[in-house]
């Protein structure tokens, strides 16, 4: 069981006691973890993990040390506090430090715990393993995946009165069914509460996908209207979000940026279909109440319309500049289509390629977010609204920006891990135009 | 410590397993983070932990804690049992070690000056500094240095005997300058490689004419022209042909993956075991090594997470594909008689698995040296530092950037330009090798972070080289506007 509010926050309130007129933060954070991975229709690797972090800030004006541990014993935390101390002693001034917050009012979000995640039974862990291998090798299939229980607490208090204390479960599974015939189908999702997480859904996915992939054809690369599943969109919208910082965009340097100077607030960049927002009170993706720096986090719109209606401020910044300040987001959730789905987006397409999931995504060039990947586990040439059959993977060099433009076509959102980030959002499946794929790959 | 360790595998023993290890580690590092002339960040971290493998009816059961109690060392060695009992009930084979002797030993990092010891003013210094003479070039709008000091201490103790203590020093420096003009922004990073060294790595460096030297060709870059794609002879900077090597070579040749173990996460191998001794992999100049004994590299060690002493092995000799990376688990699937010692964990809290050693290419074996080489090169580009890299799940197509690269035109390196990476196919790209300069030019660089396994991990190995040249590699141009 993962340590409790009451202990941890007596805790905290005593490592503050013990360090009177100390202008400090201390945050401690437990993980109790358990872990199945299979190969070849087999178990690999199996294991329960147990850890803790105890993080210790120490301010003097504007100087700032920061020490960590991971042991609780009354000895190693003053130790720690020592070791940050003495850090704040030695560190310059930063100018642009800013004030510890004082308590805040965080959102109310949908549980983020739940017993059944923190108390799943490692026997039925491997019962569901042991299902799904039987329905591989019943196809033919070499099954390969990971299946992970979490559980753990987040938690902070500062000499200034910010305080917060939040558990949380995840259950994360994630396979890949592999065919002799050169087919491959991954499917992986996460929840909060593992009764939500239907591995023989996931399993199916993966297993149909496999089997629909077997003997791809060649097809050569060049510009081709894409079908993107899900997790291929819940990548790249990340990726588009870790490039949303205003002090980036406003010096120079990234793809918010504008050539005069500032940055593209309130420019209408991609189609109007467009709305990206956050929001951690969503049911059925709810997030932290905490942002990075022990704001609040709360609902905020991203896009809206095609427009950028906001950009990431630090507090430092968003003071420089006049803004409230806005932290990265703790989930993401795009609008789609609620008449569409995957099959309406195939059904309506001439000629065009179905990608199942993307993979070893970079930035190629940060000025206009063109980002290089792969495709993986099941790409299918579409001709006259139907999947004709399977081809070759591709390399692709492309913006997200891009797809955001030429984007017609959406499906309903659903909750989706992206292949290569590994973060759940709640994206459609889209159709986009002229997408670059730069060459093909021979990888299954 | 020792009491606790002998605790975890008498009770793992007792449990009945028929094999059980235990590695207690402690990890301290100090971080420090400058932007401009402020420093953001100075940090000192530390965590200490143990963990307790176990095989009970053939398979491993894994359980872990940060609390250092005997209670505790027993409840997770029982748990270890537990969990690998649990596992047996989906084995494909029995786990078979390969034998390994057992050793008492200590080991520890050649390091001349322990960086912990080095006052964190001077540090503070040190970054600032950099940060300071970069800023001072016009058209620079950003500069950040980042210094990361890593200890590891780490006990290994199996029930085959083996008492292994090992003490581990890393240092990483990087600085890189940003420079904006118009719409476009490029930056340039100083080009000094991690190793396992103290700090004297850090004062064998000139930093204030190198934070010059990047800051002034950051701002070239920016002002450079587009690169043009096509096909292009290269000569590749040590710098930048790790992270090729890494990419191409050091993944391709994991046997967990090229037996499909890696299969739901990083992805499997072109390499196939029944590709041994068979595969032409590069050009019959081409000659790449494994290594765990080589000075100072970022993946040397006295033994690896499983007790496994350090060797050398050939992975590819005269460009053919002649050995696997592999752990005492894996070596039977290539009738391997034992290991060679390529177990890592990145921490107490994980499972060891197979990851790469240090893996370079050997130097040439007549005198040539980078002028020479550029000198005979007619129409081609000049890669130095990592940039954008990707490569597919079977490790065929790669495409990688550069941190800076010029062009070459009848044996002279010329103007710098920008936006340019190259894409091919692995063996493709391995048997256009037509030329490595010899050994006096030879670097020692490396990789400080690679993610591999589930739970992902991240692990550090060294990848050094002489300057090489790969004819007609096709060369894609990056640019554009939005």
């Amino acid at each position: 069981m993962i340590r409790e509010e009451k202990e941890i926050n007596s805790l905290l309130l005593d490592i503050l006691a013990a360090n009177p007129g100390k202008t400090m933060g201390i945050g401690i954070s437990g993980q109790e973890t358990s872990s199945t991975r299979f190969a070849n229709n087999a178990i690999t690797t199996n294991g329960s993990y147990d850890r803790l972090d105890v993080y210790v800030e120490v301010f003097k004006g504007k100087k700032r040390g920061v020490a960590t541990g991971n042991q609780l014993d009354e000895e190693e935390i003053r130790k720690i506090v020592e070791k940050a101390d003495a850090l704040a002693n030695v560190a310059p001034e930063n100018p642009e430090a800013m004030p510890l917050l004082g308590a805040q009012s965080y959102p109310q979000v949908p549980d983020l715990y739940h017993r059944s995640t923190a108390e799943y039974s490692p026997a039925k862990k491997i019962d569901a393993i042991i299902a799904l291998v039987g329905e591989a090798k019943k196809n033919k299939l070499e099954a390969a995946g990971f299946f992970e229980m979490n559980a753990g607490f987040s938690s902070y208090r500062n000499s200034q009165g910010l305080y917060y204390y939040y558990p949380s479960t995840r259950c994360y599974f994630s396979n890949t069914l592999r065919s002799r015939a050169g087919g491959s189908g991954w499917a992986a999702g996460d929840e909060e509460d593992v009764d939500r997480l239907s591995v023989d859904t996931l399993g199916e996915r993966a297993k149909r996908k496999a089997l629909l992939s077997a003997s791809p054809r060649p097809l050569p690369a060049g510009s081709y209207t894409v079908i993107l599943e899900p997790a291929a969109v819940a990548d790249m919208i990340w990726f588009l979000m870790y490039n949303f910082t205003a002090r980036e965009a406003d010096e120079g340097r990234s793809c918010m940026s504008l050539a005069e100077g500032g940055n593209r607030l309130g420019e209408k960049m991609v189609s109007p279909l467009v709305n990206i927002f956050s929001d951690p009170t969503l049911a059925g993706l709810p997030a932290s109440p905490v942002g990075e720096d022990g704001g609040a986090q709360k609902r905020t719109a991203w896009i809206e319309n095609g427009v950028i209606k906001n950009l990431i401020y630090t507090r430092f910044w968003a003071e420089k500049k006049g803004r409230a300040p806005l932290s990265f987001p703790a989930n993401i959730i795009m609008a789609g289509d609620g008449k569409n789905s995957l099959d309406d987006l195939i059904r309506g397409t001439k000629k065009g390629v179905l990608v199942s999931r993307f993979w070893y995504i970079r930035d190629l060039n940060p000025m206009i977010l063109l980002l290089t990947g792969l495709t993986r586990d099941g790409t299918f040439l579409v001709e006259n609204g139907k999947i004709r059959h399977p081809v070759n993977n591709f390399r692709f060099n492309e913006s997200p920006i891009n797809l955001l433009r030429n984007l017609d076509m959406m499906t309903r959102s659903v909750r989706a891990v992206g292949g290569e980030t590994g973060q759940s959002a709640l994206v459609p499946g889209l159709r986009v135009r002229e997408f670059n794929f730069s060459s093909v790959s021979d990888a299954v | 410590m020792k009491d606790l360790a002998a605790l975890a595998l008498d009770t793992a023993k007792s449990r009945g397993a028929t094999y059980a290890d235990v590695r207690i580690c402690r990890y301290r590092s100090q971080y420090l983070f400058a932007r401009d002339q402020r420093i953001e960040s100075v940090a000192d971290v530390e965590n200490i932990g143990f963990g307790v493998r176990a095989i009970v009816d053939g398979a491993w059961g894994f359980a872990c804690s940060y609390r250092l109690e005997k209670e505790e060392v027993q409840r997770q060695a029982a748990m270890a049992v537990e969990v690998a009992k649990a596992s047996s009930r989906l084995l494909k084979q029995k786990v078979l070690l390969a034998p390994e002797a057992a050793y008492q030993d200590h080991w520890q990092s050649p390091v001349q000056k322990n960086p912990f010891k080095i006052p964190m003013e001077k540090k503070i210094g040190l970054v600032l500094g950099i940060n300071e003479e970069m800023l001072r070039v016009k058209g620079i709008k950003v500069a950040t240095t980042f210094l990361e000091f890593d200890q590891m201490w780490k006990l290994f103790a199996s029930s085959e005997g083996s008492w292994i203590e090992q003490d581990l020093i890393y240092t990483y420096p990087q600085a890189t300058a940003v420079a904006v003009l118009g719409d476009d922004s490029q930056t340039r990073t100083i080009q000094v490689p991690p190793e396992q060294k103290g700090y004297e790595l850090i004062e064998a460096v000139d930093w204030i004419a190198r934070a010059r030297q990047a800051a002034e060709e950051a701002v070239q870059k920016v002002k450079a022209k587009e690169g043009v794609a096509g096909k292009k002879d290269l000569v590749i900077l040590p710098s930048h042909l790790c992270l090729t090597m890494h990419e191409s070579i050091g993944h391709p040749t994991e046997l967990d993956r090229a037996l499909g173990w890696e299969a739901d996460y990083a992805g499997t191998s072109f390499v196939t075991p029944e590709k041994l001794g068979r595969l032409r992999y590069g050009s019959p100049i081409m000659n790449i090594v494994g290594d765990k004994l080589l000075p100072n590299a970022l993946g040397t060690l006295g033994y690896d997470d499983e007790g496994v002493k350090a060797r050398r092995f050939d992975i590819i000799r005269e460009g053919v594909f002649v050995g696997f990376q592999m752990t005492r688990e894996l070596a039977r699937f290539v009738s391997a008689k034992e290991s060679n010692g390529c177990a890592y964990a990145d921490s107490w809290s994980s499972f060891p698995i197979q990851r790469m050693p240090n893996i370079w290419l050997k130097p040439g074996e007549k005198l040539l040296t980078p002028e020479q080489l550029i000198a005979d090169t007619k129409d081609g580009l000049l890669f130095d530092g990592m940039g954008s890299f990707s490569i597919d799940q079977q490790r065929y197509n790669f495409q990688f950037g550069g941190d800076a690269v010029w062009e070459i035109r009848n044996g002279i390196v010329g103007d710098m330009v920008k936006n340019v990476a190259y894409q091919a196919k692995t063996t493709d790209f391995w048997g256009s090798l037509d030329a490595v300069c010899s050994r006096e030019h030879w670097e020692n660089w490396g990789v400080f972070g690679c993610g591999k396994g589930e739970p992902v991990q991240s692990a550090r190995m060294g990848h050094g080289s002489a300057p090489s040249r790969f004819r007609q590699v096709n060369v894609i141009n990056a640019g554009g506007k939005l």
